[in-house]
């Protein structure tokens, strides 16, 4: 799968499952650790990206084109409302995907050092746990039963945390 | 994404933990698993905060609060972080830690909550911010002579310790949240809930306790949100406490946490019910030597507190 649009400058990034993204420039560059390796001059034509797959590097993409072209806020003082408007509710319906894919993004994201696509991530599963009970959140992350607390450790714990975070 | 699980949610918890601040919602995260509990709690043994109080001075110049636990904390950096960011830091826990001494301390005049000293600097810290200092926290000292420190610290809203009651009750009238960590005598109790109106949340473990005893907290305590007795060994004790804990839910209206550890019998079914009737605003319940005789006292639970979490 490929995307272009212009004649601006293209950055192919090729996913863990060896498919490839043309993209422009000016899209990759939503990504700091990508920014660096251009700017250093690490790029060659294809960046690997061995830790992400195709399913989360195309909704990562989805993501950098739409926030690549919306205007910066340092660009101009008085944006339009409704451009902050649009971004905010593409962002919102962006997030309403599955658990598994939203962690996957927020690896990616965070490998990738894409802070506003890493906020809005952490925002959506700290919304998603809020209000939840241990086990409701260990089902909503499918944690692994086996790491457990013991009652006993959880008894401890809820003790001594009521001390720690109040 | 390549599936290494413990690296993956690692990666979620360190990215997600500073967007949760509820005190309820950290504590069901930290009760997910057991390394999230550890990374939650973690030790910093022997690290040298000089760096980060440098970062601090530097960059958060908005701070209002600062709790430090377990780090090695220098004279310099008490000066620094008091010279640098102490007109607005309101509160400022150091718990555990090592490396300061009274010269250190002299530097906090705006400093409200402190911890590991000997009376002599607890004095010294009450007389230079009597008026600002609102909280204390003592931990592991129990021969320490707090007569001088009250006295000036009148304004006190946080405190807690492992000492006598009767001088808190007596000056800090202010005290809004008390936590001890030593043995309490019903007495002491009593002392503090005659004097200490304000409390909202009261943590005490005691040596025995009677149904007078909580009467007394809810006819005076009235904003108490938070109740925590623990009572170690209940053979000085009147048993079971049922009506005691029902006057306190209808004096202490406000209640939102309740916690009871008895050893043995020392709530039955009656009580559950009680709590049902007059914990209305009850989020947060545990109770532990309850006898369980059938279910009715849990249905009766059920019918009540709309909030229970």
């Amino acid at each position: 799968m490929s995307t272009s649009s212009s004649s601006s400058k293209k950055i192919v990034l090729k996913s863990a499952d060896n498919e490839t993204f043309e993209i422009d420039e000016i899209v990759a560059l939503e990504s700091q650790a990508i920014k660096n390796m251009i700017e250093d001059e690490c790029a060659d034509n294809v960046i690997p990206l061995g830790n992400i797959d195709s399913k989360t590097l195309s909704k990562i993409i989805e993501y950098c084109k739409k926030h690549a072209e919306s205007p910066k806020k340092d660009d101009n003082a008085d944006i339009d409302e409704k451009a902050v408007e649009d971004l905010k509710s593409f962002d919102a319906e962006f997030a309403k995907v599955d658990m598994p894919l939203i962690q996957d993004i927020l690896m990616a994201a965070n490998f990738l050092n894409i802070d506003n696509l890493i906020g809005l991530m952490c925002r959506t599963i700290a919304d998603r746990i809020k209000g939840k009970t241990p086990e409701e959140i260990r089902k909503i992350l499918n944690i692994n039963k086996n790491d457990l607390l013991s009652p006993e450790q959880e008894a401890k714990a809820r003790e001594e945390n009521s001390w720690a975070f109040d | 994404m390549e599936k290494h699980p413990n690296v993956s949610m690692d990666t979620v918890f360190n990215c997600v933990i500073p967007y949760i601040h509820e005190c309820d919602d950290r504590n069901s995260v930290s009760l997910v698993c057991r390394k999230w509990d550890c990374q939650l709690r973690m030790h910093f043994d022997d690290i040298d905060i000089t760096p980060w109080i440098q970062e601090i001075s530097n960059t958060f110049k908005c701070l209002k609060a600062l709790n430090i636990r377990r780090m090695v904390v220098g004279d310099s950096d008490l000066e620094l972080l008091a010279r640098t960011r102490g007109k607005d830091l309101r509160g400022l826990m150091i718990d555990r830690c090592k490396g300061f001494s009274t010269n250190g301390l002299l530097h906090i005049d705006i400093g409200r909550c402190v911890s590991e000293y000997d009376d002599k600097d607890l004095t010294i810290l009450a007389k230079n911010c009597s008026k600002p200092l609102v909280s204390v926290k003592l931990f592991g000292r129990h021969e320490v002579d707090l007569v001088d420190f009250f006295s000036y610290a009148v304004r006190l809203e946080d405190f807690s310790c492992d000492m006598g009651l009767q001088v808190i009750g007596q000056y800090c009238k202010k005290l809004r949240r008390f936590k001890n960590f030593g043995l309490v005598t019903q007495t002491g109790l009593i002392n503090v809930a005659q004097g200490c109106l304000e409390l909202e949340c009261l943590r005490i473990q005691l040596t025995d306790i009677s149904n007078e005893t909580l009467e007394y907290i809810g006819t005076h305590l009235k904003n108490l949100r938070d109740f925590h007795i623990i009572l170690l060994n209940d053979s000085k004790t009147t048993l079971p406490l049922d009506n005691g804990i029902r006057v306190m839910l209808i004096g202490c209206s406000k209640l939102e946490r309740l916690s009871i550890y008895f050893c043995s019998k020392g709530l039955t079914d009656i009580c559950l019910g009680y709590i049902g009737k007059f914990g209305h605003n009850l989020r947060y319940l545990f109770l532990r030597g309850c006898v369980i005789e059938s279910d009715a006292g849990l249905v009766e639970l059920s019918k009540g507190c709309p909030k229970l979490r």
